[in-house]
């Protein structure tokens, strides 16, 4: 990992498929009264189009902020990130991004509807598009029936979900998520799974999720970004080859599954005792 | 819509039920306010008291003022002053509060001179309104939208400053544009905030418009209670003091329901949040 | 736990001060500025000349006027009735208040009669107290308890109402009484609830004691400020303007320094990051 500057974790960029996404020696810091607090130091990977890349890593280890850096929200301290091929200095307009704290990225004075068309109202969609489009993502993530609801008469999960509709109806290119399905009961959690990776074949979408839950990594991507270290670097990048059809069922009873759930979960373990030692020693 | 197109007899049915409930909530609201008004009348019957006239003669004076013979004259150019003062208030000080929430360095900047604006006794300024502006409705107006104007200014910059900043966030991640952002987003979020403002300039401005008739008008609200006084017509007095006591109510009644209608889902989710 | 809360509010005292500092530059142009464009409006006539006055001749007016006796004496006055009718406002509202907020059949009964009286603007009422009491300190003391009550009343009503509601359950369930249950319980509940009232109060107050003086003459810093205007000394009464508008800001400093003290757990104190 302390290799020389530059070096990226072997299967981290893969510059002979067609790239979506780029993150070159990406570095941040957070800038307080105390000074300077490095959180990711010289990240590197690439996307490629079409491809499912879950991120992982312990609780605080910077993921959150990799994600913001990513989708141009803030400015990486050092290196820089490309969305196909352009620098990004914005949110871009192909990228759709699902924070964290859902619940405080809706608007409280609009209905669920109203939310989720507002960003193609915005962006000059026409009306009848707008419509359909909104209809069509309620009733992907099974909101038809509460379209005139408003976001606090929901629950968290129902919040949740208004907030992918949202991204959904928005048809990015690359869908951007941070840890969307954190507050959902289990069988939920499974729908909205199934239906992201059902969406993403639909529409032939990029999507990055960060995730602290091993399981749902491994069910969804066809790669995992294992962060560790402080500041935060790529410690690892696994492919997972279960094929592009999954169910939860039968896949997470696969002896592969197993195992690739095995490596991930004693990487981040690794990572985690790391830092503890450091923050320790 | 539902109840109308249920069969009548379940309508009434309900209608009954509920009739006893309701006045009980009415019976409970007011009771007081009849009492009050019941001793103020009876006590004051007999009266000869030089400062408390019989109720009944004030009320026969108030509606022989008021309904509607002075109304033309000294009612309605002081409605209408303030009336224009508060909307001059909003449109200056809701798009300045807006620009200094969302300008953290401009803000910093002129935080002092809004401080003095804000905390300068505004009666006192308003000598130097007539030296500058005359006695006119101009005058009237400016004073009053000078003293009415800041808590719209400073509700509307604390709200915006308040925005949650997952909100900013999602905004700039779906691009909205500065329309979309200021009347989607922004105003939005710190309409509450704006509205507990309107609220306070409507007290101020009321203060300050009937100060400013007292002292330099020649006809109006102020003017009238402070001349009846002053040629001992205490009945009149009384009744002009009535008058604006029930405006004042009034103006607020009116702004309640706007409010109430304006953030009805600002008072539906506080209320759902209060019960659960 | 203490260590870490200390460190914290060095770095905000230091962030702020440094924030300040680097302000203070621009903060002062500003009102440089704003000083230059009226000495400006009224040298080239657009303010007329025979109500404004230009900078230098306030500036004079305010050097003389702040070694006479008269001027203190004259804020003295404002500001005696002003204190003692806060006092008298914080000594009705705040049990009048509690009352209400404990006994929501109470509150209803009153309610109309309540927000009937508190919409009514208590300036109509300057000329029945000026009959009742002459222009003297006990009108304006008077009036400043008519009119600043409410919002103390109001607050106190809100902040017991806010107690019943959450937190004596909890109070309740873990049997915490007494002087403790004053201490931990009551008083950082209903505190903030009283500084706000007290703080809109304290405006309301001093709006009223300048507006009756003004009115009716009474001895005090807007009977002066009226008192020069008639007698056509202008630079005088802008000067005086000057003396409100700092004894406006030193009671909103006050206070705000008052809630920054006695709050500085509130979340209304938390810096806002944006
Ligand atoms: N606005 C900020 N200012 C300063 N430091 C911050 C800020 N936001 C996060 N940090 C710090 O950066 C580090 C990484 O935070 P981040 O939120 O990116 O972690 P995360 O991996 O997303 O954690 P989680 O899994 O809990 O969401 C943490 O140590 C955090 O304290
Ligand atoms: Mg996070």
């Amino acid at each position: 990992m302390t290799s020389i500057k530059g070096d990226a974790v072997a299967g981290a960029t893969r510059p002979s498929l067609d790239t979506v996404m780029a993150a070159d020696h990406v570095a941040f810091s957070y800038s307080s009264a105390a000074g300077a607090h490095p959180v990711l130091g010289d990240i590197s990977f690439t996307i490629a189009r079409g491809e499912f890349v879950s991120l992982v890593g312990p609780s605080g280890i910077g993921k959150t902020t990799l994600l913001r850096v990513l989708s141009g929200l803030m400015q990486p301290t050092a290196g820089e990130v490309r969305l196909d091929g352009e620098r990004v200095t914005e949110p871009p307009r192909q990228l759709a991004l699902v924070l964290q704290d859902y619940s405080r990225s809706l608007l409280p004075w609009m209905s669920i509807e109203r939310n989720v068309a507002l960003p193609l109202r915005s962006a000059k969609v026409a009306r009848t598009e707008v419509r359909s489009r909104t209809a069509a993502a309620l009733d992907a993530v099974g909101l038809a029936g509460d379209s005139e609801k408003y976001p606090w008469q929901l629950s968290g999960g129902m919040q949740q979900r208004v907030a992918i509709a949202r991204a959904l109806a928005y048809q990015p290119e690359v869908l951007v998520m941070d840890e969307p399905f954190a507050s959902v009961d289990a069988q939920t959690r499974f729908d909205l799974e199934d239906l992201v990776l059902r969406l993403r074949r639909e529409f032939g979408m990029t999507v990055l999720l960060v995730t602290h839950d091993i399981d749902e990594a491994v069910y969804l991507s066809d790669r995992i970004v294992v962060l560790a270290g402080k500041p935060a670097q790529v410690a690892d990048c696994l492919d997972v080859p279960l094929g592009p059809i999954r169910d939860q069922i039968a896949t997470k009873a696969l002896p592969e599954y197993a195992a690739l759930r095995g490596r991930v979960l004693s990487e981040i373990r690794a990572a985690s005792a790391a830092r503890t030692d450091k923050k320790v020693g | 819509m539902a109840p109308l197109a249920a069969p009548g007899h379940v309508l009434t049915w309900r209608a009954f039920g509920r009739l006893p409930r309701l006045a009980l909530t009415v019976a409970r609201e007011l009771w007081f306010a009849v009492v009050v008004l019941a001793l103020w009348w009876v006590l004051s019957s007999g009266s000869t008291s030089f400062y408390f006239p019989p109720l009944s003669e004030i009320w026969a004076r108030f509606q022989e003022l008021w309904l509607f013979d002075r109304v033309p004259t000294d009612v309605w150019p002081s409605l209408r002053n303030f009336g224009l003062a508060i909307v001059l208030s909003c449109a200056v000080g809701i798009p300045l509060g807006v620009v200094l929430g969302s300008l953290r360095r401009v803000r910093e900047i002129v935080s002092p001179v809004l401080g003095f604006g804000w905390a300068l006794p505004k009666l006192a300024l308003l000598p130097a309104f007539i030296a500058v502006a005359g006695i006119g409705d101009g005058m009237r107006v400016s004073f009053i939208l000078a003293g009415a104007v800041w808590p719209i200014l400073l509700g509307a910059q604390d709200g915006v400053r308040a925005v949650d900043p997952g909100l900013r966030d999602m905004a700039r991640s779906y691009r909205f544009g500065r329309g979309t952002l200021l009347f989607r987003v922004l105003l939005p979020a710190a309409a509450p905030q704006i509205f507990a403002g309107i609220r306070t300039s409507l007290a101020i401005g009321l203060v300050l418009m009937i100060v400013g008739e007292m002292l330099v008008a020649s006809s109006g609200l102020g003017f009238f209670v402070l001349q009846s006084q002053q040629s001992y017509a205490l009945v009149d007095m009384w009744a002009g003091a009535l008058l604006i006591g029930m405006l004042g109510y009034l103006i607020t009644l009116l702004f309640t329901v706007l409010e109430r209608f304006v953030l009805r889902w600002h008072f539906a989710r506080r209320a759902m949040h209060a019960a659960g | 736990m203490s260590v870490t809360v200390q460190a914290l509010r060095g770095v905000r005292t230091r962030t702020a001060g440094a924030g300040r500092c680097s302000n203070l530059a621009p903060q002062l142009a500003l009102v440089v500025l704003l000083l230059a464009s009226w000495d400006l409006l009224v040298r080239t006539g657009v303010l007329p000349a025979s109500g404004a006055v230009r900078l230098s001749g306030i500036a004079g007016a305010l050097g003389d006027v702040v070694f006479t006796a008269a001027l203190w004496t004259a804020v003295g006055d404002s500001l005696t009735s002003w204190l003692v009718g806060l006092a008298v406002c914080v000594l009705v509202g705040v049990p009048l208040g509690a009352l209400l907020g404990w006994r929501d059949g109470v509150y209803r009964s009153v309610r109309l009669v309540l927000e009937f009286v508190r919409a009514t603007p208590p300036v109509v009422l300057i000329p029945f107290v000026l009959l009742f009491f002459g222009p003297s300190q006990e009108m304006k003391i008077f009036l400043v308890v008519l009119g600043g009550v409410w919002p103390i009343l109001i607050q106190s009503m809100y902040g017991v109402h806010d107690l019943e509601g959450t937190l004596v359950h909890t109070a309740r369930a873990y049997r915490i009484r007494g002087p403790r249950f004053f201490a931990s319980v009551l008083m950082p509940t209903v505190l903030p609830y009283l500084l706000t009232g007290a703080r809109v109060s304290a405006v309301l107050g001093l709006l009223l004691t300048i507006g009756s003086e003004m009115v009716t003459s009474a001895p005090g810093l807007g009977r002066a400020i009226f008192d020069a205007q008639t007698s056509n000394d202008l630079a005088g009464m802008y000067a005086l303007v000057v003396v409100a508008g700092v004894i406006g800001l030193l009671v909103n400093t006050v206070f705000t320094v008052i809630e920054r003290k006695v709050l500085s757990w509130h979340p209304s104190q938390r810096p806002v990051t944006s």
